[in-house]
This record gives C-alpha cells, sequence and structure tokens, in this order.
C-alpha cells in the first residue's frame, strides 16, 4: 500500500520536465549574464590598470611636490653656504655679523607665478626682515644689565609663517620657519602647516 | 582532494544534467512552473559566480539542490500570498486525472514536508543526506518525512477510493 503511493508519487513528480522554450530561455539567460560578467571583468581589468597607470604617473610626483612643495627654503650654514631645510629637520646655523649685529639668513626659493606673504609669530626681541627673497633673523641684544641676567630664557625663538599663494592668490602651501638660539648656537627648523 | 581535482563543469553542461532535477524541486515548493524556472535560472547564475570548484559529482549536485532550494525560500519569503497552480493547469499537464490529483495533494502540503518527501522519494537521497542539504537535524527530516507521508498517504488513500 506505501509503495503505491511513493510509487506514484515519483511518477507524477518526475514528469515534471522543464519544456524546450524554458530551456532556451534559461541558456539564454546565462550567456547574458556571463557576457555582462565578462564586460563588467573587462571594465575592473581596465579601471584597475588606468589605476594603476594614474598612480604611477602622478603618485610619485604628487610625492615629491609634498616633499618639495611650491617653496624651497634654504639656510646659511657657512661662508657663500646654502643649505635646503627639510621639512622637520633642525638645522645649525650661521651667524653673520654685521655691523656688530648677528644675523642669521635664509633664502627663500618659489616656483614660477607663485608668491608668499609672511606673518611673524614669534619675535620677541628679534627682528626679522624680508629683502630680495632673503629673511634676516636679527638676533635680539641680551642686553647688559647684570639684574636681568637671571630672567633671561636660556634659549630665544622667533618664527614665522610663510604662506604660498598662486597666481591667483589662492594659499596653496603654508611653512613655519623657526629659529632657536641655545646658548651661542642657533638653529632653524621647517615646517608645514596643515 | 587537492585543489586540482576540483571541477568546474560549464552551465551548460550542468543544466543538461541536472536542470530538470532542478526544475522538480524547484517546481514542488514554487507551486508554479514560472517561479520555478526563476529559480533554476538564479540557481544557475549562482553555479557560473561560483569560483570554487567542487569535490566531485555528487558535491557539485548537492551545492546545486542546495542553492535551488535557498533560492526558492527566498522568493517564498517575498511573495505574501504565493500563487500556485491550480487543478485545472495540472490537470493540463497530466495525462490522468489521477496523476494530477497526486500532484495537487502534494502540492498541498506544507512547503517543509514537500521538500523532504522530493528530496526522499523522487532524487532518492537518504534522511541523513537531507539533513545535510537542508541545514536541519537528522531527527527533523524523520519527522518532516513521517508527518508528510501520513498526511499524503491519507489523502492518496481518498484518490484511491475515489
Amino acid at each position: 500500500m506505501p509503495k503505491q503511493w511513493e510509487e506514484r508519487l515519483r511518477d507524477v513528480v518526475e514528469q515534471v520536465t522543464l519544456q524546450e522554450t524554458a530551456r532556451e530561455h534559461m541558456l539564454e539567460a546565462c550567456a547574458v549574464k556571463r557576457k555582462a560578467a565578462a564586460r563588467k571583468k573587462a571594465w575592473m581589468k581596465l579601471a584597475a590598470s588606468a589605476s594603476l597607470v594614474c598612480i604611477l604617473l602622478f603618485f610619485p610626483w604628487g610625492i615629491r611636490q609634498e616633499e618639495n612643495g611650491t617653496a624651497v627654503v634654504y639656510a646659511s650654514t657657512g661662508e657663500d653656504e646654502w643649505s635646503r631645510l627639510e621639512i622637520g629637520e633642525k638645522k645649525l646655523l650661521v651667524q653673520t655679523d654685521k655691523l656688530g649685529m648677528k644675523y642669521c639668513i635664509f633664502k627663500l626659493e618659489l616656483q614660477e607665478n607663485y608668491l608668499f606673504e609672511q606673518e611673524f609669530t614669534m619675535i620677541g626681541e628679534d627682528f626679522i626682515s624680508i629683502k630680495n627673497g632673503k629673511i634676516y633673523w636679527r638676533i635680539g641684544e641680551e642686553g647688559n644689565d647684570e639684574d636681568e641676567k637671571g630672567e633671561r630664557p636660556e634659549s630665544r625663538r622667533a618664527s614665522m609663517r610663510i604662506r604660498i599663494l598662486d597666481k591667483e592668490g589662492k594659499r596653496v602651501d603654508t611653512l613655519e620657519l623657526e629659529m632657536t638660539k641655545e646658548g651661542e648656537v642657533c638653529y632653524a627648523e621647517l615646517r608645514r602647516i596643515q | 582532494m587537492s585543489q586540482d581535482d576540483k571541477t568546474h563543469k560549464c552551465v551548460e553542461e550542468i543544466f543538461e544534467e541536472y536542470g530538470n532535477m532542478l526544475y522538480r524541486i524547484a517546481f514542488v515548493m514554487m507551486k508554479n512552473q514560472y517561479d520555478a524556472e526563476d529559480a533554476v535560472q538564479d540557481t544557475l547564475i549562482k553555479y557560473m559566480e561560483h569560483r570554487k570548484g567542487f569535490e566531485g559529482e555528487e558535491h557539485c549536485k548537492a551545492w546545486l539542490i542546495r542553492v535551488t532550494v535557498n533560492v526558492c525560500k527566498n522568493k517564498l519569503r517575498f511573495y505574501q500570498n504565493h500563487p500556485g497552480i491550480s487543478m485545472e493547469e495540472l490537470s493540463a499537464c497530466y495525462e490522468t486525472r489521477e496523476e494530477a490529483e497526486v500532484m495537487e495533494r502534494l502540492m498541498r502540503l506544507p512547503r517543509k514536508y514537500r521538500e523532504v518527501l522530493t528530496l526522499y522519494y523522487v532524487e532518492g537521497y537518504q534522511s541523513k543526506e537531507i539533513a545535510a542539504l537542508l541545514k536541519i537535524t537528522e531527527s527533523a527530516v524523520r519527522k518532516r518525512l513521517e508527518r508528510g507521508r501520513r498526511q499524503l498517504n491519507e489523502s492518496m488513500g481518498g484518490v484511491t477510493d475515489a
């Protein structure tokens, strides 16, 4: 008795078969899907290749630009000797004596069509002047008053911000030049302001 | 079995070999031709997108059945009131009225009984294998088989008596 219905069940279900038109439609749909997948794969490969090319072409340049910026600051580190100041690097400076005043000198080189404007952020008793693309940091008088000596800080510091502008006056970069005097020795450090 | 031994047939071969089996399972679950065809098509597309190979024929077949069942379940979840095939339509599909009635009685069973009965009695899978395919316990398969069998047997008895 149970075998009867089992067999009948198998018979009726096994008669369920796909019609030829449905088979064709399904295979067509698969072919379309496969083509679409192949196209997508090809596009993805193309996009990946294009991205790679862009990265190879522009990224190293971008890094160099980032490192160099649009301006290069040199510091006077010896007689007629200029050393390029790298971002984050502290450099020992040479002090130039002019009419009894001590100066540290920097040179600013800008890419073509770029301008700069400056802002003195810390100056204290020092004096910073800019002339013909050169930055003169005059280290302030320490004074001879014996009473002041105890109050005088062991290090002095001056800093300025250099804003680089493109030809349309749009700011493209900001650098901070910090000058410190520790004892008798002067240092400079260049930072990029985000 | 190493990775190299894994097989991945082309979709046409798979369709030729298992198309009808998948359609039967989908038809029993979906209770109508068009949704069953859709389910098989979705399964074939999933097969095409399946990157990993199969560890032999049985693995591939089991994978296809599992995907078909899941596709059907998803479709059934989507439809709140799923339209089933009518007795008139079934009658047109079968030579005898009795055959159409057997199918109709199978269709009247809850989906969970239909799927295990089909896999067990039509596709010849064992309870343990069905449990693995449907990701349910073997005892759940046995219970579903028993209840489905009882309900179907009772209704079949009605057919025989008629």
